[in-house]
């Protein structure tokens, strides 16, 4: 038999357990070992680890992977190769206007709907313009600039936020079991909370210094993340980052996990006074540290995706902002905010009054998504299941108030015309109603609602799968589709015009007798 | 008609993206990559569907915190995406992408050494000396998952690298020495080293389990 040192047969049971050994050294060993109980036991033990590591259990697989993983490609790539071709000479102001110019340059896809060829195939020609005339000024600007922090600790516990100085527009955000989160926007209904300024919320809970200090941290961090989340063109557009309703629940969690029992519990009554819409799941534990609540905060991501919504369409994008050239634009915030205020009313009356639809509400069906209005509110349903939601804390320190429901019972649904793209792990989702196509086709003829599709650039290199009522149809990139794929559309176009052509009749009816229902 | 699957037929009744999937999916990696590098963003998905587990599992086993996976795991693939283009199938595609999940780990375990020496120093002036502790990774439930963590992270990160590499990730010799540019000899030496550091720790349950 063979002699070895120590350190000689450690290194051999290592091969020995991993099968890198030959056959001759295998046997050489396993016959030493039988002398060599020392040797025979690390075998043992290597083994046993072995098996050990192997029980590993692998990490749960995320969602989404893969659409994050586009969307910072996609933003790498836009980065590296500007995709906007300016001409030289407009270069200092492009750059200035940046990120703005494609903050407006998404919605006026959306917004100028008959340009949308015109916008694929001139877009330089576009943006010159559009610096030359100086149009972008002030174009585009965050609804919420310059809130204060009453107004954000109103936010922060009854998820409300004024629009206007007299407060009769507003923002609010809920959340219910049944539908997920809300977000409307418009005049103010009867049953909101009473404005609690933070000298009242000071006095009430009785936070300690170094609590206020905290808590005033919060409301700084809130009112960022605010200005950041919803943005509008004029009466034209208005671009909401999805995760807002979210945003109330964490800064109430933070809020109330900063406190003691004592004063959670003296929230908690300030809460119920006011009706609040969340109550506290927590009176007991102590106080979080600073730190631990400022990391529950959810964090500014530089490309947020936004629900871009017009009185034709809506869509969901990802998108950048500038808020602090934005900012540079708004010239005296009462001028600004009551010049904002009217165009949101404005914004939400184009909505309510598309023709077309001919109803009062209307809907955008997107499984997780859904936008409605009417004369007064725009409101916006987010699926609580829907995958763009930042993940939420693990822990609420608040929960939902269960009361009867506040909104009215939904309509039941209109035609839609779902789009998504993606595969098992990753979905963009686009979403463009009947209504939207039929005004297309009623002023331009079904050839422009297809020329739609085939213009926007997103749609060139993605599969399209498209949802009519229950059916799911999955077809090409239109812009490569050619026989059987054009032949669907036309056959679609011609469906849709049959259903133009009875809307139009329905109108003319009703026009004919008003009294008709 | 390309490697990405029937672009001409227009109209089918699954969603073209996972007819896409299905074509894509029984192609070699190098195949794949060869797709990627003349533009076919669909064969990138494939390979990231056929890898992010992977690369996640091994991130995670490096760093322990299930929190920073993700966004590594995403900088992984973004490095490997803009890196593909050069890639000149001189490894498997695979090494190649453990290598860069490797670099990547190590660089946040540097990064994280440093921001402890810092937050330290913050923790001390502060005086809230149990801080550390409250914001530890929260225990798992499962003992034999807490030991293994536990022995893993009291590996040096040399040792760590390989055997995760050998025993969760299940490469051979050759291939590890692939993916950390070094001899196999180097690899056989630090598993065995590895191993040994790893018996030393593990030693209470080793005698238990016996």
């Amino acid at each position: 038999m063979r002699s070895w040192s120590r350190r000689e047969i450690s290194e051999l049971i290592s091969l020995y357990v991993d099968g890198e050994l030959d056959q001759q050294q295998a046997k050489e060993l396993e016959e030493y070992l039988v002398n060599d109980p020392d040797a025979a036991k690390e075998l043992r033990d290597l083994r046993a680890m072995k098996t050990l590591l192997t029980t590993k259990k692998p990490l749960q697989e995320t969602v989404g992977f893969w659409t994050r993983l586009t969307a910072r490609l996609d933003q790498k790539e836009r980065e590296e190769e500007n995709l906007l071709p300016f001409p030289r000479k407009y270069l200092p102001a492009v750059v200035s206007a940046g990120v703005l110019v494609l903050a407006v340059l998404a919605l006026l896809i959306f917004q100028q709907r008959s340009s949308v060829i015109d916008y694929v195939s001139r877009q330089s020609e576009r943006v010159q313009k559009a610096v030359e005339e100086n149009v972008l000024k002030g174009s585009i600007l965050p609804l919420f600039s310059n809130v204060d922090k009453n107004q954000v600790l109103q936010f922060a516990l009854f998820g409300t936020l004024p629009l206007d100085a007299k407060a009769e527009t507003s923002l609010r955000v809920d959340e219910n079991a049944e539908r997920g989160y809300t977000i409307d926007v418009g005049k103010k209904t009867a049953e909101e909370a009473p404005p609690v300024t933070v000298d009242e919320f000071v006095q009430q809970v009785k936070p300690t210094r170094a609590q206020r200090l905290v808590i005033d941290s919060l409301l700084d961090l809130g009112r960022e993340r605010i200005e950041r989340s919803v943005f509008v063109a004029g009466d034209r557009g208005i671009a909401i980052d999805p995760n807002l309703p979210q945003l109330n629940r964490v800064m109430l969690s933070s809020i109330a996990a900063s406190l003691e029992p004592v004063q959670r519990a003296r929230l908690q009554k300030l809460l119920e006074e006011r009706r609040a819409r969340y109550t506290i799941g927590q009176l007991h534990g102590k106080a979080e540290s600073a730190e631990r609540i400022y990391r529950g905060m959810p964090q500014i991501r530089r490309n947020e995706r936004f629900l871009i919504v017009t009185p034709d369409t809506m869509a969901l994008t990802h998108l950048q902002f500038d808020v602090d050239s934005l900012r540079r634009h708004l010239r005296g915030v009462a001028e600004s905010r009551h010049q904002i205020g009217v165009s949101v009313d404005g914004f939400i009356r184009r909505f309510a009054d598309r023709e077309a639809a001919m109803k009062k509400q209307f809907y955008f069906n997107m499984d997780p998504i859904r936008v409605m209005g009417d004369t007064d509110v725009l409101s916006i349903e987010i699926g609580a299941a829907w995958e763009g939601l930042q993940s939420a804390p693990s822990e609420w320190m608040v929960k939902p108030v269960v009361r009867g429901s506040r909104n009215p019972p939904r309509p039941a649904r209109g035609p839609s015309f779902n789009l998504r793209f993606g595969g098992s792990d990753s979905s963009f989702y686009f979403n463009l109603d009947m209504d939207s196509l039929l005004i297309r086709m009623q002023n331009e003829g079904p050839e422009a609602a297809f020329e739609f599709f085939k213009g926007d650039p997103r749609f060139r290199d993605h599969g399209l799968r498209v949802r009519i009522g229950k059916d799911f149809i999955a077809m090409d990139s239109l812009a490569k589709a050619g026989g059987r794929a054009r032949a669907f559309v036309d056959s679609l176009m011609k469906v849709m015009q049959e259903k133009n052509q009875d809307l139009r009749e329905q109108k003319k009816r009703r026009d004919d007798d008003p009294f008709e229902q | 008609m390309n490697e990405t699957g029937n672009t001409t037929k227009s109209i089918v009744s699954q969603p073209r993206v996972q007819e896409v999937d299905r074509a894509l999916d029984g192609k070699s990696d190098e195949l794949l990559v060869t797709l990627v590098q003349n533009g076919e963003r669909d064969a990138f998905r494939v390979l990231v569907q056929r890898y992010q587990g992977r690369v996640k599992n091994l991130i995670y086993s490096i760093l322990h915190d299930a929190d920073a996976v993700d966004d590594l795991a995403q900088e992984v693939f973004i490095k490997a995406y803009e890196a593909l283009p050069q890639f000149r199938f001189r490894s498997s595609f695979f090494t190649w992408l453990y290598r860069i999940a490797v670099n990547k780990s190590r660089d946040e375990l540097r990064r994280r050494k440093i921001r402890r020496i810092l937050s330290l120093q913050a923790l001390l002036d502060s005086g809230d000396h149990e801080l550390g502790s409250r914001l530890a990774v929260e225990p798992r439930n499962n003992e034999t998952q807490e030991l293994i963590t536990a022995a893993l992270r009291m590996l040096p990160e040399k040792f760590r690298v390989a055997v995760v590499l050998k025993e969760i990730q299940g490469l051979s010799y050759e291939e590890i020495a692939d993916v950390l540019q070094c001899e196999v000899g180097t690899v056989k030496s630090r598993l065995f080293r590895a191993r040994a550091t790893l018996r030393n720790i593990l030693k209470p349950y080793l005698e238990e389990r016996s």
